[in-house]
């Protein structure tokens, strides 16, 4: 992947993670950390973009970190969580991500359509079985691994792989 | 008298963080109505009254742009001010919710001083007597910088 849409993507997700989430993220190369590959992964989340073709974001989050940045989007005390509200957050995280993205790219013009986003439950899957695609993206916060996989999102948004 | 606020989106968790920020922003609510998309929303409309709506562009069964046609197609409805509070970024979506008559546009993510300010301005804008009228509660509580 080139070294600018690595770049624009951690721009992307470190603001909407910040602004939202009160959550610092850091790129492997900026941190000292290796990720974790038996940490069990908690629930993936993602979203379609219809443009020129069909792409999608997904993002795979460890349980601590999904229930951190939950707590802090709504402002509530961790004995109040519960599954839904987890889900709705990281479903709002992803669809924020997409959406910030599409701006960043192109704003002058419409170059996709965002999805509804959908999120799962994962079981038996861990940091290691993600990271095995050399495509996904590790971003460090001190509550786990955010993992980010995207598919043809590069033709949706029209970028070359050899710029 | 307080304003009656509706905020429109399919994310309960996302109604309940604006409703939260719209809470400390100063703005004297009186009744608060949410909906999960904008058939549901018309519905609410129906039957209360609302003085501004904030709603999300992108939801299932009915999004934003059409509420907002529905809505500014409406004679009873109409004056109604609505504001996306939305991931969509594009200048060309923008421009299009503009031109269909929305008062304001709060792009995902944002601060709740974003919101606070463009929440007070449309209200202004919109309701000139009486948000003068309500003044005071603003005065006196809208200077908080908001904890967020």
């Amino acid at each position: 992947m080139e070294k600018d849409l690595r770049r624009l993507l951690y721009e992307t997700i470190g603001e909407v993670f910040e602004k939202m989430f009160f959550t610092f993220l850091d790129m492997p190369e900026d941190c000292a950390q290796e990720p974790d590959k038996s940490e069990p992964l908690f629930m993936e989340a993602n979203i379609s973009l219809t443009a020129r073709e069909q792409g999608w974001v997904r993002f795979y989050f460890p349980e601590a970190l999904a229930r951190h940045i939950t707590v802090n989007f709504l402002g509530i005390e961790a004995h109040g969580l519960d599954e839904k509200k987890i889900r709705d957050t990281l479903g709002e995280a992803v669809n924020m991500t997409l959406g910030s993205l599409l701006g960043r790219i192109d704003p002058q013009a419409i170059c996709g359509t965002i999805g509804i986003p959908e999120v799962h439950a994962l079981q038996g899957v861990s940091v290691g079985d993600v990271l095995a695609n050399p495509e996904v993206i590790a971003f460090h916060s001190e509550f786990g691994w955010l993992l980010m996989e995207f598919g043809l999102l590069k033709a949706c948004f029209g970028l070359s792989a050899n710029p | 008298m307080a304003f009656n606020i509706m905020v429109v989106d399919d994310s309960e968790t996302m109604r309940a963080v604006v409703k939260k920020v719209v809470g400390m922003s100063g703005v004297a609510v009186g009744e608060f109505h949410e909906a999960e998309n904008g058939k549901k929303a018309l519905e609410v409309l129906d039957s209360s009254w609302v003085d501004v709506i904030l709603s999300d562009i992108n939801m299932p069964e009915m999004g934003g742009i059409e509420l907002i046609r529905a809505i500014k197609g409406n004679e009873v409805l109409r004056h109604i001010p609505v504001i996306f509070i939305t991931t969509e970024a594009s200048q060309v979506r923008i421009d299009e919710a503009t031109n269909l008559g929305a008062a304001g546009y709060i792009q995902k993510p944002f601060v709740p001083e974003t919101i606070k300010t463009v929440l007070l301005d449309v209200l202004e804008k919109a309701y000139a007597q009486r948000f003068k009228e309500e003044k005071p509660v603003l005065a006196e509580e809208g200077d908080a910088e908001l904890d967020f």
